[in-house]
Order: C-alpha cells, then sequence, then structure tokens
C-alpha cells in the first residue's frame, strides 16, 4: 500500500525515499524524469546514451543522499546534476584529461535557496524560461547555450563562430546579464 | 510567473564582473576584485547567487522530451538490484524487516525452517541436525569468504587494467618528453602519497602526472595541479581525479605557456569543487621543488 499521495512534497518524497521505499523513487522519477532526459539528450545527442545518464542520475541522487530539500530545489538539483555528469562524459568522449578548456563552465558548487522561481510548478518555469530565452538576442543566446550544454570555452566558441575572443565574452556576460535581468526577483 | 523588474544597487561594470565571475572568464586581475567584493558587499553576493540561479534553470526552457517507456523500469530495477547488493543503502522496504540482512547468508535461512521441523522430530535428531546444520553454515561461510576474495581479485585486476589502459594512452607523450634533451623528472610528495611529474623547461604546454596514493575524491572535486612562478603568480597545468585505489596517471595540457622570463619554482596540487573559480586555495596535498 503507498505511503503516500501522489501530490506528496519532493521533500516528502526524497525523506521516503531514503527509508527505503521504492514507491518514492516512481513518483519523483514521474515527475522529473522528462526534465532530466531532455537534458541529457539535449548534451549527449544520443538517446541511448541519454537513457545512461537518466538512470546514472537517479540512482546517484538516491545513494548519494546529498540533497537538502531546505537548501535548494529539486529540480535545480537535479539540473546541475544531470548536467556536471553529462559534461564528465563529454569529456571522456574527447579526452582521459579533463582539459581547462571545459573548466569555464561556472556551475555553482553550492546551490543557494530556493527562489520564487524555483518554487514555482514546472509548468511556470518551463513557460517563463521559455519567454525569457526567447527574448535574449540570438548571438547571447547561442553562446551562452554552447558553453552550459556542450561546456565549450569562450575561445573555441571564438574559433567555431569566427569572432574575436572579446566579443565572445562580452556576448556571454550580456547574455547572462540580460537573462537575469528579465528574470528579476523571481530569482532573488 | 511574473518577473518583476530588478532594481540593482550594482554598477554595469560590476554586473559584467558577476556575470563573468559566474562564467567563469575573468582574468587575475579581475578575480582579486571580485573576490575582495565577495568578501565585502552583500549586494554582490546576492547578485552572483541571482546569476547562479539564472543560469542553473536555463534547460527550464527546453521543449521537453518525454523518456522512453522502458526507462522507468529500467531505473527501478536498477534501484532494487543494488538495493538488494548493497542492503546497507537499502533499508525497510529492501531489507528484512526481522534483522540486518548482513549477518545473515540468504542460502542459510532454508536450515531455519529445517531447525524448527527438527525440533518437532525429537530433541536427538535436533542435536543431530544441528550439527549438520553448522558444518553447512561453516561450509557457507567459507564459500562465501572465497567469493569475496575472488570479488576483490576481480576488482583489483580491473583497476590494474584501467592503470594500464591509461599508462598505454601515455606513453606516448612519455616517450616525446623523455626524448627532449632538457626533460626533468620532479618529486612529488604529500603526507601519504607521492609521485612524479615529468616535464620540459620552458615547454609547458604538455606535462606528464604519475602520482599513487592520493585520497580518491566524491564525483564533484577534483584535483588541480599549479605551478608557483617566481613572479608570484599561480599558474594552472589541469585538473585531473585519481582511479579508486588513489592512482593516477595522465598528461596534462595547459592551454597557454607561462609568460617569457618567468620561472616555474614548485609545483603543488590542490582539492576543489569542480566548478569553483580558479584559484589555488585549499590544501596543497603533494608539492614538489622545481
Amino acid at each position: 500500500m503507498a505511503r503516500f499521495s501522489d501530490n506528496a512534497s519532493d521533500a516528502e518524497l526524497v525523506e521516503h525515499l531514503r527509508a527505503g521505499h521504492q514507491d518514492a523513487l516512481r513518483l519523483l522519477y514521474k515527475r522529473y524524469s522528462g526534465l532530466v532526459y531532455t537534458i541529457a539528450l539535449k548534451m549527449l545527442g544520443r538517446a541511448s546514451e541519454a537513457e545512461d545518464l537518466a538512470q546514472d542520475v537517479f540512482l546517484t541522487f538516491w545513494k548519494q543522499e546529498k540533497f537538502d530539500p531546505n537548501r535548494a530545489a529539486l529540480s535545480t538539483y537535479l539540473c546541475v546534476l544531470t548536467r556536471s555528469r553529462a559534461l564528465n562524459r563529454l569529456k571522456s568522449r574527447s579526452s582521459q584529461q579533463r582539459s581547462l578548456e571545459r573548466l569555464q563552465t561556472g556551475v555553482p558548487a553550492e546551490l543557494t535557496a530556493s527562489t520564487p522561481l524555483e518554487n514555482a510548478s514546472l509548468a511556470e518555469q518551463e513557460q517563463t524560461l521559455k519567454r525569457v530565452m526567447a527574448q535574449l538576442p540570438d548571438r547571447q543566446r547561442q553562446i551562452l547555450e554552447l558553453n552550459f550544454y556542450q561546456g565549450v570555452s569562450q575561445s573555441s566558441i571564438a574559433e567555431q563562430l569566427n569572432m574575436p575572443l572579446g566579443t565572445v565574452k562580452t556576448n556571454a556576460r550580456k547574455g547572462l546579464m540580460t537573462l537575469r535581468q528579465l528574470l528579476g526577483r523571481a530569482v532573488e | 510567473m511574473r518577473e518583476d523588474p530588478m532594481p540593482s544597487s550594482l554598477s554595469e561594470e560590476h554586473q559584467a564582473l558577476a556575470a563573468g565571475y559566474v562564467l567563469g572568464d575573468l582574468a587575475p586581475e579581475e578575480e582579486a576584485q571580485i573576490n575582495h567584493m565577495l568578501e565585502a558587499n552583500p549586494a554582490m553576493r546576492a547578485e552572483v547567487e541571482a546569476l547562479q540561479t539564472s543560469l542553473m534553470l536555463m534547460p527550464q526552457g527546453l521543449d521537453k522530451v518525454a523518456p522512453p517507456l522502458h526507462l522507468e523500469d529500467r531505473i527501478l530495477e536498477a534501484y532494487a538490484a543494488e538495493a538488494r547488493d548493497n542492503p546497507q543503502v537499502a533499508t525497510s522496504e529492501i531489507a528484512d524487516p526481522s534483522g540486518p540482512i548482513a549477518q545473515r547468508s540468504p542460502r542459510v535461512r532454508p536450515w531455519s525452517r529445517i531447525i524448527a521441523m527438527l525440533s518437532i522430530l525429537g530433541l536427538l535428531s535436533l542435536a543431530f541436525g544441528n550439527l549438520r546444520m553448522r558444518q553447512q553454515f561453516a561450509q557457507l561461510e567459507t564459500e562465501n569468504r572465497q567469493l569475496q576474495q575472488q570479488l576483490a581479485r576481480l576488482e583489483g585486476d580491473n583497476s590494474q587494467l584501467d592503470q594500464t589502459i591509461a599508462a598505454l594512452n601515455n606513453r606516448g607523450e612519455v616517450a616525446s618528453i623523455l626524448q627532449r634533451p632538457k626533460s626533468r623528472l620532479v618529486a612529488l610528495q604529500g603526507k601519504e602519497s607521492a609521485g612524479t611529474l615529468l616535464f620540459t623547461p620552458g615547454q609547458w604546454e604538455q606535462v606528464v602526472v604519475s602520482i599513487a596514493d592520493l585520497p580518491p575524491l566524491p564525483p564533484e572535486q577534483v584535483y588541480r595541479m599549479w605551478l608557483a612562478l617566481d613572479n608570484g603568480e599561480p599558474f594552472l597545468c589541469g585538473e585531473f581525479t585519481t582511479d579508486k585505489t588513489g592512482a593516477v596517471f595522465v598528461t596534462l595540457n595547459p592551454p597557454k605557456g607561462i609568460p617569457e622570463g618567468v620561472k616555474a619554482q614548485e609545483v603543488f596540487v590542490t582539492v576543489a569543487d569542480e566548478a569553483a573559480p580558479l584559484n589555488p586555495t585549499g590544501d596543497r596535498v603533494i608539492v614538489g621543488e622545481i
């Protein structure tokens, strides 16, 4: 018999998961598998690798027990975990060495307390981010996405896009500043 | 969800600095400036956090792709298998509620039922059955020990295989550096670890590192190798992780050389979060004099 309802909060589900209740993992999967799988597929480009990564993320999440519901939103935590693991796979694809190039990707080491936007529903978050990303100038969005999803350094982006490094840097910073300004208090 | 406009007490220049910090593209002097501001200015800290959150939320705007239907079963099966194999990470639902699984082999459980049956047959046969059960139990324990030893050996073999593959991959670089007339080998010494750094002075674009007995790190952490230059600046050679035994054998390719006329005096390794800013902070786990 289920020990909790489908409406249980993330924090409750995580607690049940840590108590050994498989149903909690099933519900968490139903909530977040779309997000995790989408990021994995976007970054790795292959369905089979995205499946492997999604499995890795959910099992790592269960085993590591590092997530603290009082300190971060689960959706953001899973985004960071998925991206970090995907970048590792991209690195091992190109080289055994973790090159300096891919260090320039700025994942925050520690998540801060949940912001209003992170506490909104996933549908609201998606709607907001879609609208805001669409408002970014194309060049800024392109550079931000190359850096974020592929872990490509700004010097490599400059080569790929055939533009001066300084221009890439300026566009990346402006893109992030615009994104943050458009989100405003929702991310404070 | 409404996003109210953002009044910021920071100048545009400082906002750009914060954005560069989050993107990890700051020049050393900018990094020094922002580190100072992060300590002294709460508005700067808040801005950096808001920028980090904004960046991390970017994937929420992607068109979601539904995972294939079989993935859920696959993950739940993997969960159940891991919970079975590692009862210490599993709990009540998976584990036997009557006691810790680790102390009782599942293969022995049928014998407890046999004991119950024997008790019905009488004291004599119980004693006889007990004796046989103990013998069987001892045998099972021996088998269990042997299996564990085999498993440990296999794990050891696997680790050696990883090291061999890494060594093969690095052999070319080592040979190439050794062929240079000025190549040098520097001893690295840590509290419990030791290793060597192979390089050619003035040609820092390729160095080979071999270290044993470093503490293996959690997934979000990495080792970073730095040079202490005689102009007082740190120089990042690259980063690496170890295998399960704490060993590493890797070629690092710093993307840029050290400035002309500047010499490296010392090499050292720090532990850092994978996403932490590129500063040689933290304890030096292993060092070598150049």
